[in-house]
């Protein structure tokens, strides 16, 4: 009996695997150590325009004193200020401004979240510039049931 | 007699010492390679299938074979190759039809429309009734999934069989129907009552809690005005306005995201329609 | 009627065609084997499938498949590994060869994580009457599912059930000792802001919490003291909460990090250092 039951098993995962050898592999390099998934904030500054500078300063200073003391507080990736500085990036700064207000009461609703955005990770959701831009070409839609990065 | 089996064990013998050696042996002759490239295609080990395949001289190779490793190619997703090998098969071979199939097949799944409606119109007037037909079929369909225009419905709908009909109509429904919002009236709806063009657009929480904040922002700038606190009193109306616009800006945004949704579910409708018909390519008896 | 040379010459020709036949398996065995050995797995695999499939005897059953799922495992490819290791246990009757099998499957685990399942299968092999003399080698590995588990105490302690002084016993302790209590970073934290930053060694991070809240808390005290109760509570819910709070998950944060590059650490030094079985 348990090796009927082995054999369907295998037949099972070889209909359901076949893909693995589509694509010719190589050896692969397995560590033992696991990914740290730990968030490392980008400290650079950009240097290609005085306006760029200052934005990613003043991003820097309230990630170091102030964002990454006062505990978890944004659902979403990217955070409300990383949001910020990619959407005036993107487009400019009066409506890179007016994306982060919005961005920011669709923060403050508590319902039904995760049936609207996709996971990222295992804390936050997926929200991305690129939805609110309003360039139609730009939005790509991605359904609240996949995982845009796993755990 | 002796000398016979004499000759017999020294072949023997040679023919062994050279396996070990070489690693060539009845193995890799033509008749076995081909057994072992069917016995893994039938196992849907593709690229080693095809690798198989093509380890056999061009001039030796049949077109069954020629199509069997097309197919292969066209299945791990290396389309140009595929393609290659497909346009290579000959008009008068058996499998030309079932080729012209598989090409329209990797137009569609390489999402270029129009090359497919010219692939299939410039073929149509071949002596070919049933790929026809099919090729039909995926051509028609190919129209809901591009910006072109699209033919009237009976023309759209003529190729397709009695019990397909319904599914296709639904669909052709849709596609000229998307139950879209318009992001002006979104936004308009958002400036007379904040939060209302999301309530519209179906994210009614969100809408909710745009109302809150204007509301508690307006209020509290009206308060401190009226408490004479100038200096909070234009910082709340500063930020009252900001979210006021950020409401509007955000609910012809929602109305657009809604409408990608519409489009990306359609597009997902269709797709599985079409695969389940498996692209209208009838199925091969290759593993039977 | 035959006669007796005319018999010796079918005799012959016949044995000699099964010869061929177990030469050209032999000989395609060694032609898959030395692939592997040249470590081209994926072609490795193609001709042991080859061999399997002219193989009707299956008599190459268990070392071929054996060989697949070796060539999978070095790919990464870890499920189909774990399929043809089990095809290669079910082409032999020999319990010691099912064992390493089935220790295989084990190791397979461990290296895409699914520690529990390692459990499960160890827990079987313990319980398996069939394997009672390999008691000592499912202890081996059930230590390292603990070290793969992060828990270093615990694979200690089952080093520590085979030897003493076991090698690992002694890596692990040092990995453990090393570790950051996340009950006593929080604790402490909670305490006073900013302690359980200075325990893991996160000083800028602790002087900060402990800055902000002290500021947060004095100010919303003098709004109660000068009887401006919301604005005292407004100081105190939104900005001297949020920084405690923010306190005690950076504390625990901190441990948990400062713990996984401790854990990387041991595990990186297993890797390129430890000598015996490993997975």
């Amino acid at each position: 009996m348990k090796k009927i039951f082995t054999v369907l098993l295998i037949f099972y995962t070889l209909c359901v695997y076949a893909q693995t050898d589509w694509v010719k592999w190589e050896k692969a390099d397995l560590p033992y150590s696991k990914n740290n998934e730990h968030t490392k904030r980008d400290y650079s500054i950009p240097g290609e325009s005085f306006s760029e500078a200052a934005l990613k300063s003043l991003a820097s200073a309230y990630w170091f004193f102030i964002s990454d003391v006062d505990g978890e507080n944004c659902p979403f990736n990217p955070s409300c200020s990383g949001f910020l500085i990619e959407a005036i990036k993107e487009t400019n700064l009066p409506q890179g401004t007016l994306m982060f207000f919005d961005r920011f009461t669709r923060d403050l609703n508590i319902f039904g979240r995760m049936n609207h955005y996709p996971r990222y990770g295992a804390l936050h959701l997926y929200d991305p510039v690129d939805l609110y831009t309003l360039n139609e070409d730009k939005i790509q839609y991605l359904p609240p049931t996949i995982l845009i990065k796993s755990e | 007699m002796i000398k016979l089996i004499l000759i017999s064990l020294s072949a023997a013998s040679f023919t062994y010492s050279q396996n070990i050696n070489s690693g060539v042996n009845v193995l890799h002759q033509k008749e076995n390679i081909i057994k072992f490239a069917d016995y893994l295609f039938c196992e849907k080990d593709y690229l080693r299938s095809a690798n198989e395949y093509l380890r056999i001289d061009e001039g030796l190779r049949d077109e069954k074979i020629n199509f069997k490793i097309a197919l292969s190619f066209s299945t791990i997703g290396d389309y140009s190759t595929a393609k290659n090998i497909f346009r290579q098969i000959n008009e008068s071979s058996p499998y030309y039809g079932s080729s012209r199939l598989e090409i329209m097949k990797i137009f569609f799944l390489e999402e270029r429309y129009h090359e497919l409606g010219e692939y299939f119109r410039t073929g149509r007037n071949l002596n070919l009734s049933t790929e026809n037909t099919s090729g039909e079929k995926l051509y028609s369909l190919s129209f809901l999934k591009d910006q072109q225009t699209i033919p009237a419905f009976e023309n759209f709908v003529k190729a397709f069989d009695a019990d397909e009909k319904n599914e296709v109509a639904a669909l052709y429904q849709l596609k000229m129907n998307p139950p879209n919002k318009n992001p002006l009236i979104a936004s308009v709806l958002s400036a007379i009552i904040p939060g209302a063009g999301k309530i519209y657009t179906g994210d009614i929480g969100d809408g909710i809690f745009t109302f809150l904040t204007t509301g508690v922002f307006t209020f509290l700038a009206y308060d401190n005005f009226k408490a004479e606190h100038n200096f909070r009193g234009w910082l709340f109306s500063g930020l009252a306005v900001m979210f006021y616009g950020g409401n509007i800006y955000g609910s012809f945004a929602s109305a657009q995201i809604h409408n990608a949704r519409i489009k990306y579910e359609f597009n997902l409708q269709l797709d599985s329609f079409i695969k389940l018909k498996n692209y209208f390519i009838p199925q091969y008896d290759f593993c039977k | 009627m035959l006669t007796f040379r005319k018999m010796l010459l079918i005799l012959f020709i016949l044995t000699n065609t099964c010869v061929l036949a177990q030469s050209n398996l032999q000989a395609q065995y060694d032609y898959a084997s030395k692939q592997f050995n040249d470590e081209k797995y994926f072609d490795a695999i193609t001709e042991f499938k080859r061999l399997l499939f002219f193989d009707s005897l299956k008599q190459y059953s268990f070392d071929a498949n054996k060989y697949i799922a070796m060539s999978y495992k070095q790919g990464g490819k870890f499920t189909d590994a774990i399929k043809y290791f089990s095809l290669s246990e079910l082409g032999t009757t020999n319990l010691d060869s099912i064992f390493d099998i089935k220790i295989e499957i084990v190791k397979i685990n461990l290296l895409r994580r699914t520690i529990y399942r390692t459990f499960d299968l160890l827990n079987d092999l313990n319980e398996d009457i069939l394997f009672k003399a390999k008691k000592d080698k499912i202890t081996y590995w059930k230590g390292w599912a603990y070290i793969f588990n992060d828990d270093w105490e615990k694979a200690s302690e089952e080093f520590a059930k085979l030897d003493i002084n076991h090698e690992l016993k002694i890596i692990c302790d040092n990995v453990s000792e090393a570790q950051f209590s996340k009950t006593k970073a929080k604790v402490l934290s909670y305490i006073l802001p900013g302690a359980g930053q200075f325990y893991t060694g996160n000083y800028i991070s602790g002087i900060l919490s402990l800055s902000w809240v002290a500021l947060w808390s004095y100010i919303a005290v003098e709004a109660f003291l000068a009887d401006r109760i919301f604005d005292g509570l407004m100081v105190a819910n939104f900005l001297a909460f949020r920084f405690y709070n923010g306190n005690v998950q950076n504390a625990e944060k901190f441990a948990d990090e400062r713990n996984s590059e401790l854990t990387n650490w041991g595990l990186n030094y297993l890797q390129n250092n430890y000598r015996g079985p490993k997975p």
